[in-house]
């Protein structure tokens, strides 16, 4: 388990492994590793990706139907993990873990070299058996928290996070806006309000995501009290406007990275 | 009201879904708790299911089908329900709250259009603006629906996962997604008793209405229970609606799925009878699944069982044995909807129609004076267009 340092500002940076292939992507985060990503984040693919906006959604779809299964994700991680040595973040929905098995789904993870997992489908109510597992395997599960929880709630989700925190270094999940992933043009004053809310209850550190797409989205976000940010969808966008192009694809994806940090 | 219907070490049921939701369900839960307590809200319940949407419905006693299979049948005419479908039961109980709740928009998914129309009938009734989603399959194959959405001055939204491609489940994915994003003054009106509590047992109670009466309505006609009570299942609620009142009774529940071109073809959608555990729009259920947790395309000849999963708490009476499902096939189904309409001169919608395939199989095994009650849950003028061909 690396320990990762969340300060003074952590960006995390998503891909769909296998897309728009798993040389790609592989190649993918290896650009956005040296382009000062911190923690690199899998966004796993599944079938009913209810969380998800369309660049997202189109990207999982294309992975599914050239056949990418998990076995193919778990040795693309185990590659990712050797080639950067990253900290690696995998979001993957609840059905996957079920149907794969609890315990043999965190072990593989591990193997692969993941250090945190997401299940976007299971809240805090439902995460007691993805979260035990996780812990059982050294990863820790992030509990997302978005605009709509209530103080009481985040205080049940920050006492849950807390688990992790020792041994794990951990972090909470904010999602800035009601809605799915995808790209959006600012970041609003609820969102900042919402960010000190979280921030008022806590020192776990926080990363907020969806919609994060500039460096002035980031700023607005830490001076809010954010410790960090996650933006994926336009790295996904650059991989698809030109998936024929692949050395202009990652010099893209290096220059936005860039420019964020 | 229980959030998990478990059995041995499986919670089916619960809520799967993203933390933005969960206060809306908590919500949601809580105000229709106090909707189920409000008697003024539900005198105008009762009322309206009298009033505008025509129940109590009949138990006919099918003469001429009866002769043909060598016992009594009953059918329970949710056909001539207002709406064509028992899909008006729930949609006046769910409407009727989230007026209570002071939501301004519906929002609902649709397969076979019905529960779309019935919400979109709702939209007009209440006055609140209405978007419904559908699968551009749906769109093609259920024209008659998507004109009476329009009509009443909802929202089609059409649902295109690929090119071509679009059907109940996608449908009920950019639900969730438009609800993720519009929470706060949405209502989510779920047609089916799946999705994530409280959805389940709220669509249950509103749809319990048509076993009450088949109870009630079997004891005057024949002053005894039935043997068995057939319904068809592809989210479940017209079978858990009459199913549940039988539950604590020595009555056969039988419950029909899509076997669309046969379980072997792969083309189905037997979410029991071939599926397995697994997680699905919001709650553990059973579903078409494979091994890495990919859902699976349902197929079925008709759009409201063209669905990968199935309501939870016919999980749960699956397991416990308590209920029965059995496939159907296309070609049955079709077979029986000609049958239906040409001795009774009834035309069953192609889900209902499965339904009654089912009871002629069952009715193989009956004797003379065994009752069977078929669920006719809604009517076949929708699909005419489709089967066109096949008459």
């Amino acid at each position: 388990m690396s320990n990762v340092k969340i300060y003074p500002m952590t960006l995390i940076t998503g891909l769909v492994p296998g897309y728009p292939t798993p040389e790609l992507s592989l190649e993918t985060a290896k650009t956005l590793h040296k382009s000062g990503a911190d923690i690199l984040e899998l966004s796993a693919s599944f079938s009913e990706p209810i969380a998800d906006g369309p660049t997202l959604q189109l990207a999982h779809q294309k992975v599914l139907s050239s056949n990418f299964s998990k076995k193919d994700a778990f040795a693309l991680y185990k590659k990712i993990k050797d080639e950067t040595r990253a900290p690696l973040f995998l979001i993957e929905y609840a059905n996957v873990i079920y149907q794969i098995g609890f315990e043999e789904y965190y072990k593989k993870a591990a193997g692969a070299g993941i250090n945190y997992i997401l299940v976007p489908d299971a809240p805090l109510e439902e995460s007691a058996p993805f979260a035990e597992s996780a812990r059982a395997e050294g990863i820790a599960h992030i509990f997302m928290i978005a605009p709509t929880t209530n103080d009481e709630r985040i205080k049940m989700i920050v006492h849950k996070a807390k688990k992790h925190t020792d041994p794990f270094p951990t972090f909470l999940y904010l999602v800035s806006v009601t809605g799915v992933t995808g790209s959006r043009k600012n970041v609003s004053d609820e969102t900042i309000a919402f960010i000190k809310r979280v921030r008022s209850t806590t020192d776990i550190p926080l990363i907020v995501g969806f919609g994060i797409s500039a460096r002035e989205h980031i700023q607005a976000l830490i001076n809010a009290g954010a410790d960090g940010a996650v933006t994926c969808s336009p790295i996904i966008d650059i991989a698809h406007n030109l998936k024929e192009k692949p050395e202009q694809m990652q010099n893209t994806i290096a220059r936005y990275i860039t420019s964020l940090a | 009201m229980p959030k998990y219907f478990p059995y041995n070490t499986v919670n089916y049921g619960g809520q799967y879904v993203p933390e933005t939701l969960m206060p809306a369900l908590y919500e949601l839960e809580e105000a229709y708790e106090r909707f189920k307590r409000d008697e003024k809200l539900q005198t105008e319940l009762q009322h309206l299911l009298h009033e505008y949407a025509g129940r109590p419905t009949p138990l006919y006693h099918a003469r001429n089908l009866s002769e043909k299979l060598g016992c009594k049948i009953y059918l329970k005419r949710e056909d001539l329900l207002h709406g064509g479908a028992h899909k008006t039961n729930n949609v006046l109980g769910q409407a009727l709250l989230a007026r209570f709740m002071g939501k301004t928009r519906l929002i609902a998914e649709t397969g076979a259009g019905m529960h779309g129309a019935a919400t979109a009938m709702m939209g007009a009734f209440f006055n609140i603006k209405t978007v419904v989603y559908m699968g551009v399959e749906d769109i093609a194959r259920q024209k008659l629906n998507v004109l009476k959405m329009k009509l009443y001055g909802a929202i089609v939204h059409p649902v295109e996962i690929r090119a071509g491609v679009g059907s109940l489940k996608d449908a009920i994915n950019e639900a969730l997604r438009d609800w993720v994003t519009n929470v706060r003054d949405t209502y989510y009106l779920f047609g089916t008793v799946a999705g994530p509590h409280p959805y389940p047992t709220m669509v249950r109670d509103f749809q319990r209405v048509i076993g009450q009466e088949i109870k009630e309505q079997i004891f005057a006609h024949e002053n005894r229970l039935p043997k068995a009570v057939i319904a068809c299942v592809g989210g479940g609620s017209n079978a858990i609606g009459a199913f549940y009142e039988f539950l604590d009774d020595d009555v056969e529940l039988l419950g029909a799925e899509a076997g669309g071109q046969g379980i072997h073809s792969g083309k189905h959608g037997a979410a029991i009878t071939a599926g397995r555990d697994a997680i699905l729009h919001g709650s553990l259920s059973k579903a078409l699944t494979d091994d890495d947790g990919q859902i699976h395309e349902a197929y079925s000849i008709s759009a409201g069982l063209d669905y990968p999963g199935v309501g939870p708490e016919h999980a749960y009476l699956a397991e416990t044995g308590r209920a029965t499902y059995y496939p159907v096939t296309d070609a049955q189904a079709i077979d029986a909807f000609k049958l239906l309409s040409k001795t009774e001169g009834i035309i069953p919608a192609l889900e209902s129609a499965h339904a009654i395939a089912l009871a002629i199989e069952y009715a193989k095994q009956c004797e003379a004076d065994d009752i069977l009650i078929i669920n006719v849950s809604g009517r076949g003028d929708k699909d005419l267009e489709q089967v066109e061909e096949l008459i």
